[in-house]
């Protein structure tokens, strides 16, 4: 029996809710396919057509002279009936490449099934071919890579900017980059703010540092937020509501004007989106208009003492379902921290680096392109 | 520091799975030499060996306090008696047979399951006359009608295992086969000369191994092999006296080939099966092919993916079930005073 202790909420997935004076815009739904329609035609991204081509090209370096085959291809992954159908159609157009022949069953030396199956690391494609006696084994792994929604051409690819590290823990941080003049970082962590300067953005100075009052006991889980556009930042346990304990106001201009204190106010965070396999990840929305879809980065599904990675993805709308987009970026610890920058296409992302151990600052900026 | 109660040996399996469980909470980790270092996220306040514990919350662990004040642990409950504590309210959490998962939720229970993560297996045990043979090996291997004792024995609750690792985690568990040949298994034993019997034993203090022995003795014998059932006290001097065992074998980790290396370390000198080195990366096709190769002795005969399953009161928030390798996340979890839940099945 456990004695009743203090309640914290955690982040919710559910409602839709507004950050300060920034806009929600309303999508409306008129018009838009859903990734899971049977009925819509699908296209193979460029990491499944090279999974594919790896596939069919194992298949075709095997010894035996017949070039009749039968293939049936069998889905037991994720993978919706279209997705399924259109990498069926690329293995079959793949093979006739290399010039074999496709033929029902009854007609062919050689029969192949070709089974769709997922691991916890990702798809596996396996084709078990059966050539009289013999049976042979190919697989191949492809990433959870799928196919973008609207606008169909358009693919998400993502770069990343190590902006700033420390040993220690940070909740959040931003960059103000000013040519000719110094250049400024601000630095939440859990118990201080502090204000950095270069004039080169190479050479770093502290400017100034400020308490943020910590609760007692020590917060299990804190999770901090820099405001810019306002000018503020907040500290607090995490929760499906986030209610700082702390704030800092004065704008990050002059840091002689920041002020913190204790506070008791309601902050909300916005609604994650909805990505498949990624409910316990790191996500945010991106205001950028891609193709039609809005864009969304998402971290991946390993705990904090694995390497992670950041996945864009496609949506086309807020309640919909995201398709991931374009390749991951790879870090070298878990993202223990993913808030949406200050431009449209870009986002925050700190990184607890396992090598090192340090806490990295990154910045994601998410191009759209075909 | 020293262990939780370094005088006292775990009777079972599950036991013992529960102690290191606790040692987990008053402790933040375990030395590569089994002592352990840093206090973690509760204190132990009460303790009374084989009866009661009592943790309190740390308020000083560098990770933040627990949601909760204190857990109040009684031992030495049966499974039974932990389905009735959970159904009266009296507990918030406690792990349950993952056969009785179905009947709980039908009684208004919440409860909580990992995805398949623990095998049950058959090992034959090395230095005996019957596993030095390879037919007979293979001959009871094929008898073992696995569908059966997923779908009667667990009730459903786990799946059918052909390798050693399960589907969701490889992707590849699909190509192994978990039919039943009774035909080829009859042929294989006929060429066997004297047919000799064949001992398979299961941890008596077990209920759920001793079914699933029971099942294979009888699926045996319909393949004209003679097997009797035998339980093994947990005193180690036993063990070795039957041709061959059940043994239950957990994932330490979701990630395939960390999984199946961890596998080969501890089956190596189970069931005499080589320790070789799996590459790190390693391919589906390569962790596959290394499965294989340790399957095709029949040293070890895997027969089903058994979930982790945990029976919560309507109190308990945020839970987790946790995955391979990971530990009860007590110190995560908080109590709603006001709200109810209704069943609730994880399948992280």
């Amino acid at each position: 029996m456990w004695s009743c202790g203090m309640r914290y909420s955690r982040r919710s997935q559910i409602s839709l809710r507004i950050l300060g004076l920034a806009l929600l815009v309303v999508f409306s739904c008129a018009g838009v396919r859903a990734r899971q329609s049977d009925q819509a035609t699908s296209q193979v991204s460029p990491a499944w057509k090279d999974a594919i081509a790896r596939l069919a090209s194992r298949i075709g370096n095997l010894a035996w002279t017949e070039r009749a085959v039968s293939i049936e291809v069998k889905n037991i992954s994720s993978l919706t009936e279209a997705e399924a159908a259109s990498i069926s159609q690329e293995l079959k157009a793949e093979l006739q490449r290399l010039r074999f022949s496709v033929v029902p069953q009854d007609s062919a030396a050689t029969q192949m099934t070709v089974t769709l199956s997922e691991g916890v690391e990702g798809y596996v494609w396996v084709a078990e071919i059966r050539h009289g006696p013999t049976l042979e084994t190919e697989m191949v792994s492809a990433p959870r890579n799928g196919l973008p929604g609207k606008g169909s051409d358009t693919t998400v690819s993502l770069e990343q900017r190590l902006v700033w590290q420390q040993p220690g823990r940070f909740l959040d941080f931003v960059v103000e980059v000013k040519p000719a003049f110094a250049s400024t970082v601000v630095v939440i962590e859990p118990n201080q703010l502090t204000f950095y300067r270069s004039a080169d953005f190479t050479n770093w100075q502290a400017v100034r540092s400020i308490d943020i009052p910590v609760p007692s006991p020590t917060l299990r889980d804190p999770f901090g937020l820099i405001d810019e556009a306002n000018g503020n930042a907040y500290v607090g346990p995490a929760g499906d509501v986030f209610k700082p304990t702390a704030r800092c106001t004065g704008g990050f201009d002059d840091p002689d004007r920041l002020q913190c204190s204790k506070w008791s106010g309601e902050r909300v965070v916005p609604a994650h989106p909805k990505v498949p396999h990624r409910e316990q990840s790191e996500k945010v929305f991106l205001g950028e208009d891609c193709g039609g879809n809005l864009v969304v980065l998402a971290t991946g599904s390993n705990d904090w003492t694995e390497p992670d990675a950041i996945q864009g993805y496609l949506v086309s709308g807020r309640e919909a379902s995201a398709v991931p987009s374009g390749s991951e970026l790879n870090f070298a610890g878990p993202v223990v921290a993913l808030q949406a920058g200050s431009r449209d296409d870009n986002a925050r992302a700190i990184v607890h680096n396992l090598k090192t151990g340090n806490y990295e600052g990154y910045i994601v900026t998410a191009n759209c392109g075909n | 520091m020293s262990a939780l109660d370094s005088s006292t040996v775990a009777a079972n399996a599950e036991e013992a799975s529960a102690k290191a469980q606790i040692e987990s909470l008053i402790y933040d980790h375990r030395n590569a030499d089994g002592t352990f270092a840093d206090p973690g996220p509760f204190r132990l306040a009460e303790w009374e060996p084989g009866k009661h514990a009592t943790l309190a919350a740390n308020d000083d662990y560098p990770g933040g306090r627990p949601f909760v004040d204190a857990i109040e642990i009684q031992m030495g409950r049966g499974a039974k008696e932990r389905l009735v504590d959970l159904e009266v309210n009296k507990i918030d959490f406690a792990e349950i047979p993952a056969e009785q998962s179905r009947r709980a939720a039908e009684r208004g229970m919440r409860v909580s399951a990992s995805q398949p993560d623990e095998l049950v297996a058959l090992v034959f045990v090395p230095g005996r006359p019957a596993a030095a043979i390879g037919r007979i090996r293979e001959a009871v291997a094929d008898s073992i009608d696995r569908e059966a004792i997923v779908n009667f024995i667990l009730q459903k609750e786990g799946e059918a295992a052909g390798g050693l690792l399960p589907q969701w985690s490889s992707g590849t568990a699909f190509l192994f086969s978990t039919s039943r040949d009774v035909q080829h298994a009859k042929e294989l034993w006929s060429q066997i000369a004297p047919s000799p019997r064949i001992s398979l034993g299961y941890d008596s203090t077990d209920p759920q191994e001793q079914s699933i022995a029971e099942r294979v003795a009888v699926n045996a014998r319909e393949a004209g092999i003679t097997m009797a059932v035998e339980p093994i006290p947990a005193a180690a001097s036993e063990r070795g006296k039957t041709d061959a065992r059940l043994i239950r074998l957990a994932m330490a980790s979701r990630l395939p080939r960390t999984a199946l290396a961890n596998l080969a370390e501890v089956l190596s000198p189970l069931a005499g099966v080589e320790d070789d080195p799996l590459p790190d990366p390693a391919t589906p096709e390569q962790i596959y092919d290394y499965e294989k190769s340790m399957m095709g002795s029949f040293s070890v005969v895997p027969i089903a993916w058994v979930p982790q399953v945990y029976g919560l009161s309507a109190r308990v928030r945020d839970w987790k079930a946790p995955g391979p390798g990971e530990n009860w996340p007590l110190a995560d979890v908080w109590l709603d005073s006001l709200g109810e839940a209704g069943n609730e099945k994880a399948n992280p």
